[in-house]
């Protein structure tokens, strides 16, 4: 149409369920990654989907990646707060939110729960999962110093659990 | 693996808990080549570490405890592959903890 080419799939050739079967595989793999950390206890406050699985470019062997923002561990530190007047009182407000440090038990639940994962993606997939695996602060402070790692998951991002939480550096 | 606990002293510092965390994962995947060396013969080759976790599995009768410790080591290594300041004094602590459960059971097998 225009200057778009369209092709329609022949629902009528015998391979057609396949291929739509075959088509809709990244969607059936999101779909059970949502429901797995839907199901985990502790939950993940932010979860999501990114590099090549989340843009559908990825290979044969290429890696699942996921990040996994968790609450504080017992003995993490809340990020300095280098920020004054209203932008610091913001940045304050949004450390705290949904960060109450998980227990020892519940940590060890969440490693336990991260193991899991490994397992369960290479039996769905075949292809190892790889998990950065960080806390809220860690994940909010203002004093990182990724801009690569957050370029990629705003850009290919898919959400798997949480909402997007706002760096705090781009919010401010 | 004792640089890394010594290192490990030092994790006050964000350095030197990246540096710590780093020895302990090289220390895990070292110990689990050993351990596959000493009971099957052979060792997993390639940069894919989360693979050599089947090996080891299938190595010894504890084999699925020594897999989900270099897992865990893996998943470190992967989290620090995307930003040094993702490490923190935690995780040098517990990724210098998998690997000494590494190395311990790596010891035990070569004296045996």
């Amino acid at each position: 149409m225009g200057r778009n080419q369209v092709h329609e799939l022949n629902r009528d050739h015998i391979a057609a369920a396949a291929a739509e079967h075959l088509a809709g595989l990244r969607l059936e793999l999101w779909r059970r990654l949502r429901e797995t950390l839907g199901n985990w206890e502790p939950k993940p406050v932010y979860a999501c989907a990114f590099g090549s699985a989340a843009r559908g470019d990825g290979g044969p062997d290429s890696d699942i990646d996921v990040l996994l923002v968790h609450r504080p561990f017992p003995g993490d530190k809340p990020p300095p707060n280098r920020q004054e007047g209203l932008a610091g009182r913001l940045s304050e407000a949004l450390i705290t939110l949904g960060t109450t440090r998980m227990t020892g038990a519940e940590a060890e639940t969440w490693q336990s729960q991260v193991d899991d994962l490994h397992t369960k993606v290479r039996r769905w997939t075949g292809n190892p999962l790889q998990v950065v695996d960080v806390s809220f602060w860690q994940w909010a402070s203002p004093s990182r110093t990724e801009p690569a790692l957050f370029a990629e998951i705003d850009r290919d991002g898919i959400t798997l659990a949480g909402a997007t939480i706002p760096r705090l550096a781009k919010v401010l | 693996m004792e640089t890394a606990e010594l290192v490990l002293g030092e994790a006050g510092r964000r350095e030197f808990s990246n540096v710590a965390t780093g020895l302990a994962v090289l220390a895990g995947i070292a110990a689990s080549d050993a351990i596959c060396c000493v009971r099957l013969g052979c060792h997993h080759r390639g940069d894919d570490h989360r693979s050599a976790t089947g090996l080891l599995e299938q190595a010894t009768p504890d084999g699925k405890k020594l897999a989900t410790s270099l897992v865990r080591l893996v998943t470190v290594k992967d989290t620090a592959h995307y930003g040094v300041s993702l490490i923190d004094a935690r995780m040098a602590g517990n990724a210098t903890r998998w690997a000494g459960h590494l190395v311990e059971r790596a010891r035990e097998e070569v004296e045996r």
